[in-house]
């Protein structure tokens, strides 16, 4: 028979190979092949074609099925095979879910966070062509960027850039709402109609064509309308406006999803500002609490309209010497990761959730770190078992796929149990850090992809270590009973418990370092009594006489040590900042100072110190209108080593002299550095209270102040508050993401520690037989305790020398943020030391003192 | 015992009639022989496979004849398990077929 020229259909032989099971290729080809030259030979080479593919077709899908068949089987067995040995090492196991389900569970918890920040105003229809306008303003050496604009910005832009889709500002306030019977201060927009083309806020009731068009009518949120009219319905309804204006309630929109960077409660039409003075007038020099936002048409380039801002501003504003403005387009979605001077819009360090993101993968890898070092520490054990399956015939392949299956199956589990653990952590953890997340794997298909994929990532990445050490056992050594004659797998685990180690450290200094750093936060002394000052808002346009006639009842009551009226009280919402030229330079650019208006009353009432000068007097009739009392900080920077009797002239005020300098004193936060600050008397800009109080008898004050406050402001509901909580307040979600970082390192670090355990028991274990051998030869309980302990010591020791600089640039980095740090110290890294040293000779010596006391017969009774 | 399937019970009656021949091509054929019907490959592939899985078979590698090339066969016997169950299945089809009249055995059976 002639072999020669008599090959298969090549297609068909490859289809072949595709699909049948690779090991029985080589045989099952020859198999067709044989029938194949058969029929060519009686039947001629057309058949034999035929022939051959109606083989391979009508075969096909019968090797599909059989190579599925064998696979599920596999798995199956395989399964079984692990849920035994999960059962069977029971504290193996436990440690290895609770290590795995926690760092999954804190990983998922991160990722909804991390989720939530990175949607911001992602559901907004035009979102992608939506800017708003920033304002980079330059004087002198000064430059400063803020969200603020000036007022008569958006008409220009409209005017001369008819392309916009559209352009609206929007203007911040805060307001006292009365309905007929109750009061509510709520913040609030003024907003150009042309908003709701820009962003996409759905009505439930009203025309939002419309509804802003009108003066003097408000677009409120359903929550909104719930809480001011309680079911009954809103539209059309009236609301007094710091009981002067009533405004109607033109449209009720459904509510702003809480992953938006503006609070849009209450909005209310611009024209209701028609009358104000600072709208009328074109006032291209002011800048108040105003943003402004235009919609691109589809294909602009924001970065070509950003290139013909400096040619625009200057058409309507002249510039200085030495003075700058720049405008720029920021996309609607970055605005909640900016970082402006001055921010009229939640936002939230971008830096924060990249250090989230990083901290959740640590937590991962360490898990997954822990998963390997037990699996392949337990491999000891089974040993044995891998063994004697390769003897009876099993494949590399197989034993592979039994430990990946293995690890599958833990990975599972153990994302079930996160799952639980997140569903049932997630009220508390939104209560931690104050924010609304939602976690609903059942309903989010790109979380439930997510969670699929840390399954499968966990599930590979922690098992394929073990698979391939363990499988990679000589059946032979094995059975003798010594699979470690390869160093490579040691240095390999020494490695990582090096690193575990490491991790351990660097998160015990940087929980040790944020700890610190929020406790200096807290007891830092801002440089007055903060807790013993109240501060209530005044009513609205209260005259001066009746504001000094209360003062004067509240500063006579025995609780209250003194009380100053003031427009600008530290912590508080309202400030002024104003340009004041000094006498020796008046042509110079001048300088911008934080401005206090008080009374006579406002050093003493906070407690403040003079460095230099003297106080606000009535013995001198000149302070009532022509005194300045400035910071040390202003004194720097105007240049004066004496400033007390020089002169200062202003833009509301043509001159003054400064009388006193008053010791800095933090207004804002101390996140932010002390500005320069200037006092004065100037009754009419009074808008709040400040009540110096008697240490204990707080109490006492407050209630006094509600007695009498009726008798002032009958229709004004009374809002006080202590400086020191506002303070707080500033800090709050630092504070919260402090403690949720403090909880993630306590997560991460007792993860790492059930895995130095669980490793550090294996290893004794292992060592079982020899502590055996040492004690019948007559070792000591301590001296084999010591053998032990020894390599652990040099590995902390080691992963201390890795982590420490590490920790150190990190934390300094962090705390280059705050213009008030603590020094990181060697505190901290004495600390993390220490404990991770305890920790792991703790674990240790338990262990060793576990297989030194046991008695040895028992232990050298295995062979 | 556990059951076999039909063609398992032939592919495993087709082995032992087939002594030192049996492989996939020469199984295949006796069967369709005898059957009279069409088997394709994967069809008797694919219980000789189970049961050289479950134990039945065991296998030998002998050298490829003329017509495949440089591609081995893989050859099958029965195994001490497989005999064991050809007996035990001879003994329950006889006690089954007891007093079937029929005197003609083994055809039009199905």
């Amino acid at each position: 028979m002639g072999r020669h020229g008599i090959t298969p259909p090549v297609v068909a032989t490859w289809l072949l190979r595709v699909i049948l099971p690779p090991d029985e290729i080589p045989y099952l080809l020859g198999d067709f092949r044989e029938e194949y030259v058969e029929m060519f030979s009686r039947k001629g080479r057309m058949r034999a074609w035929l022939g051959y593919w109606g083989q391979v077709l009508s075969s096909l899908p019968l090797f599909v099925k059989d190579v599925l068949y064998w696979r599920v089987n596999m798995f199956l067995k395989n399964f079984i095979t692990a849920t035994r040995t999960a059962l069977k090492h029971k504290t193996a196991s436990f440690i290895n879910l609770a290590g795995l389900s926690l760092g999954i569970a804190c990983c998922l918890l991160i990722l909804v966070f991390v989720r939530f920040e990175t949607s911001f105003d992602d559901f907004h229809e035009h979102g992608d062509t939506v800017y708003r306008l920033t304002l980079e303003l330059t004087d002198g050496e000064n430059t400063r960027t803020m969200a603020y604009t000036m007022l008569p910005l958006g008409p220009a832009l409209a005017r001369d850039y008819p392309e916009l889709e559209a352009v609206a500002r929007l203007s911040y306030k805060n307001a006292l709402f009365s309905m007929a019977d109750r009061n509510f201060r709520q913040n609030l927009y003024y907003c150009d109609p042309d908003i709701f083309n820009i962003l996409t806020l759905p009505f439930v009731e009203g025309n939002p064509a419309t509804a802003l068009n009108e003066p003097y009518s408000l677009v409120i949120s359903a929550e909104t309308a719930r809480k001011f009219f309680e079911g009954s319905p809103a539209l059309g309804q009236t609301i007094s406006l710091n009981n002067t204006m009533p405004y109607t309630v033109t449209g009720v929109m459904a509510d702003v999803p809480p992953n938006s960077h503006l609070d849009m409660d209450i909005l209310a039409s611009f024209a209701s500002l028609a009358n104000a003075e600072r709208v009328k007038g074109e006032y291209w020099d002011r800048i108040g609490s105003d943003a402004t936002y235009v919609r691109l048409p589809g294909g602009m380039d924001p970065a070509v309209l950003e290139r013909q801002m400096p040619d625009f501003l200057r058409k309507y504003r002249d510039f200085e010497e030495g003075e700058n403005m720049i405008l720029h387009l920021q996309a609607l979605g970055d605005i909640h990761f900016s970082r402006l001077d001055y921010e009229l819009a939640r936002t939230t360090d971008p830096n924060l959730v990249t250090a989230f993101s990083a901290i959740a993968l640590f937590i991962l890898l360490l898990a997954c770190i822990n998963f390997m070092n037990l699996t392949t520490a337990c491999s000891m054990g089974r040993a044995k078992e891998v063994g004697l399956r390769k003897v009876a015939g099993a494949r590399r392949s197989q034993l592979m796929g039994q430990f990946l299956t293995e690890s599958m199956i833990m990975a599972l589990a153990a994302t079930a149990l996160a799952v639980l653990v997140v569903l049932l952590a997630l009220p508390y953890f939104n209560q931690l850090i104050g924010r609304e997340l939602a976690f609903s794997p059942l309903r989010d298909l790109s979380l439930t992809l997510g969670l699929v994929s840390v399954i499968v990532a966990v599930g590979l990445g922690a098992g394929f270590y073990p698979a391939v050490i363990l499988s990679a056992f000589r059946p032979v050594k094995v059975l003798q009973g010594k699979p470690w004659t390869a160093a490579r797998g040691r240095v390999f685990r020494t490695s990582l418990v090096v690193f575990q180690f490491s991790i351990a450290v660097i998160f015990l200094v940087s929980t040790i370092v944020v700890y610190n750093q929020l406790d200096f936060l807290r007891s830092k002394d801002v440089g007055f009594p903060a807790d013993e000052v109240l501060v209530c808002w005044l009513w609205e346009d209260p005259e001066p006489e009746s504001v000094e006639r209360f003062r004067r009842e509240l500063q006579g009551h025995s609780a209250i040590r003194d009380a100053s009226a003031a427009f600008g009280t530290p912590a508080g919402s309202s400030s002024a900042s104003r340009t004041y030229k000094p006498e020796d330079r008046p042509q110079e650019q001048g300088l911008d100072m934080l401005t206090i208006f008080t009374d006579y009353h406002f050093l003493d009432t906070l407690g403040l110190q003079l460095v230099q000068g003297r106080n606000f007097s009535r013995d001198f009739a000149t302070d009532a209108d022509k005194a300045y009392i400035i910071n040390e900080t202003a004194a720097r920077a105007l240049g004066w080593e004496e400033p007390v009797g020089k002169r200062l002239f202003s833009d509301y005020r043509a001159e003054g002299t400064i009388i006193g300098v008053v010791r800095d004193f933090n207004f804002y936060s101390l996140r932010v550095s002390i500005e320069p600050m200037i006092l004065t008397i100037s009754p009419e800009w009074h808008n709040s209270m400040a009540i110096r109080v008697q240490p204990d008898r707080a109490a006492d004050a407050i209630a006094f102040l509600e007695s009498r406050w009726p008798e002032y402001a009958p229709r004004y509901p009374l809002d006080y508050h202590l400086i020191s909580d506002e303070f707080r307040r500033h800090y709050t979600f630092e504070q919260r993401l402090g403690t949720f970082f403090v909880c993630s390192s306590i997560l991460a670090i007792s993860i790492s520690c059930l895995g130095i355990l669980g490793l550090i028991s294996y290893t004794v274990a292992r060592r079982t037989k020899e502590v055996g051998i040492r004690k019948t030869l007559g070792a000591s309980v301590p001296g084999i305790v010591a053998l032990l302990v020894r390599s652990y010591i040099c590995w902390v020791l080691a992963a201390f020398v890795i982590a420490s600089p590490l920790a150190w640039v990190l934390m300094d980095g962090w705390l280059s943020e705050f213009a008030y740090r603590t020094d990181i110290g060697w505190a901290p890294f004495v600390l993390a030391g220490a404990t991770t040293l305890f920790i792991a000779l703790a674990t240790v010596i338990w262990r060793a003192l576990r297989a030194a006391l046991s008695n040895p017969t028992d232990t050298l009774r295995y062979e | 015992m556990k059951f076999l399937t039909r063609q398992e019970e032939m592919i495993l009656l087709a082995v032992w009639q087939l002594g030192d021949n049996a492989y996939l091509v020469t199984i295949r054929q006796l069967l369709s022989r005898i059957t009279g019907k069409k088997w394709s490959m994967g069809a008797a592939y694919v219980p000789l496979n189970r049961l050289f899985q479950k134990g039945y078979l065991q296998d030998r590698i002998g050298e490829p004849n003329a017509r495949r090339g440089r591609n081995k066969i893989k050859y099958y016997r029965l195994t001490a398990q497989g005999i064991d169950a050809l007996e035990e299945l001879s003994a329950m089809n006889r006690a089954l077929w007891q007093d079937f009249p029929a005197t003609a055995e083994g055809e039009e059976s199905v």
